[in-house]
């Protein structure tokens, strides 16, 4: 759902001599991630996740002369596989437990004879666990993603912030509805991961400069946020998520694009590329500033009404404290998503040139689309809640 | 059908455990201590030969094929992922000159 629209607005312009690779390993990666939405069985989930991962390895990779790319290739390939080994390794022991790659079995399974097969299917649970908090890039595994989104080309990093991102969750969030029992281990151990994201992330984003590392961490803290409606499991939370999720690559989709025009033109990559963009182009400087907004959390954008429903999920599922400390990073995050708004509208811009002329057609489109996106969702969030 | 399977019942199915166990901690020491990419990457394919290893043990001792073909999945799967770690590899030794982990610290932040 959603996704291969998502991967149809982005594909735009990579300027690079191996065009075409580039755009069907895209597809190949988007396929993996469609496999993640839909699947009800362990074999489809970890080849799901290789058809997802592959390709990226490759495309992190894609500018062949760049060591920044290259390096970000290869510690996303050797952090990629090591977390697999992981998953694979749960999915093992789960299969000892249970005798099944099946949901449906395992979950029959687990609770009529809980007590013989007890100890190895949680630890199987466990690392599959551990598996996939790596592909979603949650908190103590997540060194990987600022490293890896500044290394990347842009358009990769947008691919990896939004696709991979919905896929990954996607996957988590069917797997932890697919009817496993919610023993404590388990529950108390999403708690601190999705704890953790969220501080670890906020914390990290507010000492960057550089457009890109705070948008990886900012994508950390957001992860964290769907962890707490992954973890509140009920019927509602699945909607949430994707609400969120839809939300979130908007937004990330406006401020990248964005960001690769301000890398091409100016060569700048830090916060201060921004300044004075109020002054000099006030289109962009008004969907950037709403696709902030939305980020953190701030009424009638979509960001607002994605972290009101996981919240208000969270908090009928008895998790108070969890909510609280939600609430407590949402206020970092408004810290630093407010201080790029600032750099917009009362610094002086660093050279005083317009922009709009230079930015092509189709970008505009893409902003546009996505910041009436973000309103609409704002406005009407029932509507696309019927849709789920 | 499966009744050479049977005939493992001679060795218990926790030593399969232990070892597969005990590979799979060696491949995860060999990640995190080496700094050739080379041997990170035989590694890598240790543990997920131990993998395969639990699942074959597992299938035989539950009398059920499934683990078996999946087995044959992950081999697949690992056969492309080193294919891409390679290829990875040559383009950095082509700018690098170098196979060792060391040369990936330019970012930080």
């Amino acid at each position: 759902m959603g996704l291969v629209f998502l991967l149809s607005e982005k594909n735009m312009n990579y300027a690079s001599k191996y065009k075409e690779d580039v755009y069907g390993l895209m597809i190949f990666s988007t396929i993996g991630g469609l496999m993640l939405l839909s699947y009800a069985n362990l074999v489809t989930l970890f080849l799901g996740i290789e058809t997802l991962s592959i390709p990226l390895y490759v495309l992190v990779g894609s500018k062949k002369s760049d060591l920044k790319s290259n390096e970000a290739a290869m510690k996303y390939f050797i952090m990629g596989s090591f977390a697999t080994c992981f998953l694979l390794l749960g999915m093992a022991l789960i299969y000892g437990a249970v005798g099944s790659f099946d949901f449906r079995e395992i979950a029959l399974q687990c609770y009529t004879d809980a007590g013989r097969v007890n100890s190895l299917f949680e630890m199987g649970i466990l690392f599959l666990l551990f598996g996939m908090i790596f592909k979603v890039s949650a908190a103590p595994f997540h060194f990987w993603t600022p490293d890896v989104y500044e290394g990347a080309p842009s358009i990769i990093t947008v691919f990896m912030a939004t696709v991979v991102k919905i896929a990954g969750f996607g996957a988590l969030a069917r797997l932890l509805r697919g009817g496993f029992p919610d023993s404590i281990l388990f529950v108390n151990f999403l708690w601190i991961i999705a704890v953790l994201t969220m501080t670890v992330g906020n914390l990290g984003a507010t000492q960057q400069k550089s457009i890109k590392r705070l948008l990886a961490f900012s994508s950390i803290a957001h992860a964290g946020v769907m962890m707490i409606a992954v973890l509140a499991v009920s019927k509602a939370s699945m909607t949430n998520v994707f609400i969120y999720l839809l939300a979130y690559s908007l937004a990330t989709i406006i401020l990248f694009t964005l960001f690769m025009h301000f890398a091409d033109k100016k060569g700048l990559s830090d916060i201060s590329s921004f300044n004075g963009l109020g002054k000099t182009n006030p289109f962009l400087a008004a969907t950037s500033t709403l696709a902030l907004l939305s980020l953190a959390g701030i009424p009638i954008t979509a960001g607002f009404f994605g972290k009101y429903y996981i919240f208000y999920n969270a908090m009928n599922q008895g998790y108070i404290w969890l909510v609280i400390l939600g609430l407590l990073n949402s206020a970092i995050a408004i810290y630093y998503y407010l201080g790029i708004i600032i750099a917009m509208y009362f610094k002086e811009p660093v050279e005083m040139k317009s922009e709009t002329d230079d930015l092509p057609f189709l970008h505009k489109l893409v902003i546009a689309g996505c910041a009436i996106g973000i309103i609409l969702i704002g406005i009407y969030p029932n509507r696309l809640m019927m849709l789920f | 059908m499966f009744d050479f399977l049977n005939n493992t019942g001679s060795i218990p199915i926790d030593y399969y455990l232990w070892l597969s166990g005990v590979l799979f901690c060696i491949g995860v020491m060999g990640v995190l201590l080496r700094r050739n990419v080379i041997i990170m990457l035989m590694s890598i394919e240790l543990m997920l030969n131990s993998v395969n290893l639990l699942f074959v043990a597992f299938s035989t001792y539950l009398g059920d094929a499934k683990g078996q073909v999946f087995v044959f999945f992950i081999m697949l799967v690992a056969a492309a992922e080193v294919t891409v770690g390679l290829a990875i590899l040559t383009m950095i030794y082509r700018n690098t000159k170098s196979v060792d982990i060391d040369f990936l610290k330019n970012l930080k932040g």
